[in-house]
């Protein structure tokens, strides 16, 4: 027998990969495969329907209800560990506290090499199906899957295996010892599965299309943005059959896109723009300082350079930190031993060039600070704790890479407006920090 | 984080905020006087009522949305804007910022005793850390109008433009205030027709 699978999986349009609380997993070996949705209200989820997949795939060894135990001990492990963590936050210790559990939904599929035969089971949401090799009544000969019942109606309550005890919600529906033929299985999360029971037939064609990881990306942004699906995770296994009279199996052409691959990619990318950010910064910086110190330079020589002025020795001060009130000493020592010779008309040029000198610092120290206006305006946004707006500063400028880094996805667009409505400056400061 | 309520006004009641498309919640709480009347359960006034409901939703809204690393996900914006006090017009915006942001930074915490079953089906008493957001308060009258709402919905389209999720309000309140509904489903935007926000009214109760 010959067997073909192809794999793809994506997060939430507009959300990173890391969230993706969907997974699937194979294993040649076994000839098991197997998807699985996380419960995003609940705790963990990712962990939990990672672990659930390769678990059913590696340990063939178990039963159904010894397995489910293995994979609970490796949630509690693993959770445990997240929470140990010295930086955890205490919504997450209060929520492990609460012995919240992770819930997810789960498909598993097996091939009997001997006996020709395969076997699955389902709960919730996430779906088996499997459309024989020329096909005639495409809805009579359709394998359907799930422990949902007809008429199926998707929701945000399906059943669930809990991490936590026994409380799991529904039964796994099972099909056992069905024959192998020719044909394709496709496995896949909820918003898939309600895509493809409401395509019907042309589902299959759209599918086949599909030939890489950005293909199909690209079909569910597209379908996202059309009202056809669910702004929801996506996973998808289709494993093609063919030549089942032969002996063996032959996993002849895999193609299954690796979620944590995705994810480094992703995080290497933001890693690259945060990089970039810093550097564009650190030139913008200079350019600043440069521009600021040129522009000092040139106030204080045009304000002191006068004919006849004796401030000529002021222009070989070089630009450094306190030079304006060098200036200043050197013109008032200047001027006194000028005083002492009576000279009226050079008391009328210390007044003004001391005031002109004095404004020039004014004029610094305002570039340098904010005004008392500007002051009170941010002080006036919610954000009272400096210390944490500083964090938040932080933590929107990582949002804002990890946007960016996520470019692929689709970016809402701002409508432009005409007339803006009035806003005032309190209330606008405080969805900027958003 | 989907968003799943019955609205009057539009039969699409289903809508989802992502960290991409983050929405507007608006928790708009009742705080005038008459809120200090003992509500029917004979132990809380009705202030203390709508303050528990509150931050619990907070709380729950927080908890809904932990990420991979134990960090918030900020699928939402949080305005609590509370009225009542002295002034016939005393509108007070109470906390408004992103749902980390809310996380981080509770007014306080307090302990309290909690029953839960643990995983073998037994009930244990476990110490939980319950974060404040909103405190009691009941005094004055309410404000004439709603307008001030309108302001507050009007800055956040002003920043995020019309294509944004609709906003959701709950308002936490005793009795449905008098030309609140007709005011938001008039909302417009750039004098375009807008689809009204999602309102629910006396959620406490």
């Amino acid at each position: 027998m010959k067997v073909n699978i192809k794999g793809f999986i994506t997060s939430k349009s507009a959300e990173q990969y890391i969230d993706c609380a969907d997974n699937y997993a194979i294993d040649k070996s076994s000839h098991r495969f197997s998807v699985s949705d996380g419960v995003s209200k609940s705790f963990f989820p990712k962990v939990w329907s990672e672990i659930l997949v390769t678990q059913f795939v590696e340990r063939t060894d178990l039963k159904e209800t010894e397995l489910i135990k293995v994979c609970q001990e490796e949630w509690q492990k693993r959770i445990e560990e997240i929470v140990s963590l010295p930086n955890t936050k205490w919504f997450t210790k209060s929520q492990y506290n609460r012995k919240d559990p992770a819930l997810a939904t789960f498909v598993g599929l097996q091939f009997f090499e001997k006996e020709r035969k395969w076997s699955a089971s389902a709960l919730g949401d996430s779906f088996l199906f499997f459309v024989p090799k020329g096909f005639k009544d495409y809805q009579k000969e359709l394998v359907k899957l799930s422990s949902k019942t007809e008429p199926i109606v998707f929701d945000n309550f399906p059943d669930y295996l809990t991490s936590i005890g026994d409380n799991h919600k529904g039964t796994l529906e099972k099909l056992r010892s069905q024959k192998i033929v020719d044909g394709t299985f496709y496995l896949m999360t909820d918003a898939l599965a309600e895509w493809f029971i409401k395509e019907g037939v042309n589902a299959i064609g759209k599918i086949t299309v599909w030939q890489s990881q950005a293909d199909f990306e690209r079909f569910i942004s597209q379908a996202i943005e059309e009202n056809q699906m669910t702004n929801d995770d996506c996973a998808i296994l289709c494993i093609e059959l063919s030549e089942v009279e032969k002996t063996g199996i032959d996993y002849s052409k895999i193609q299954v896109t690796d979620l944590n691959d995705l994810i480094s990619d992703q995080e290497a990318e933001k890693e690259k723009i945060k990089q970039k950010k810093l550097e564009e910064e650190k030139i913008k910086q200079e350019n600043e300082a440069e521009i600021q110190n040129s522009k000092e330079l040139e106030t204080t020589q045009n304000e002191l350079h006068t004919p006849e002025s004796p401030i000529k020795e002021i222009k070989e001060v070089p630009p450094s930190e306190g030079f304006i009130s060098k200036g200043i000493n050197a013109v008032k020592g200047f001027l006194t031993s000028k005083e002492k010779e009576g000279n009226k008309e050079t008391e009328l040029k210390e007044e003004k060039t001391s005031a002109e000198v004095e404004d020039i610092e004014k004029r610094t120290l305002e570039q340098q600070e904010p005004t008392t206006e500007e002051a009170s305006d941010s002080e006036s946004t919610v954000a009272e704790n400096q210390n944490s707006e500083n964090d938040k500063n932080e933590k929107l400028e990582e949002q804002k890479i990890e946007e960016e880094a996520k470019s692929e996805k689709k970016q809402p667009e701002n409508l432009e407006t005409k007339e803006q409505p009035k806003v005032d400056s309190k209330a606008k400061n405080i969805f900027d920090k958003f | 984080m989907e968003i799943k309520i019955d609205n009057d006004r539009s039969n699409n009641s289903h809508f989802s905020y992502n960290t991409g498309e983050p929405g507007l919640i608006v928790l708009l709480v009742d705080q005038t006087s008459s809120t200090g009347r003992t509500a029917s359960d004979k132990q809380n006034t009705i202030a203390e009522l709508i303050t528990k409901s509150v931050n619990s939703l907070i709380m729950n809204l927080i908890l809904s949305n932990i990420g991979s690393h134990g960090t918030i996900k900020d699928r939402a914006f949080i305005s609590i804007i509370g009225y009542g006090g002295i002034g016939v017009n005393s509108v007070e915006i109470i906390h408004s910022d992103s749902l980390s942001a809310f996380a981080d930074n509770p007014l306080r915490t307090e302990k309290v005793k909690k029953k839960v079953v643990d995983g073998a089906g037994k009930l244990v008493e476990i110490e939980e850390k319950m974060a404040i957001w909103l405190e009691n308060k009941s005094n004055g009258i309410p404000p004439e109008n709603f307008n001030f709402l309108l302001n507050h919905l009007n800055i956040w389209h002003y920043h995020k433009g019309i294509n944004y999720p609709k906003t959701s309000i709950i308002h936490f309140c005793e009795d449905e205030k008098e030309g609140f509904r007709s005011l938001l489903n008039s909302f417009k935007w750039d004098n375009k027709p807008y689809e009204s926000p999602t309102i629910i009214e006396k959620l406490f109760v």
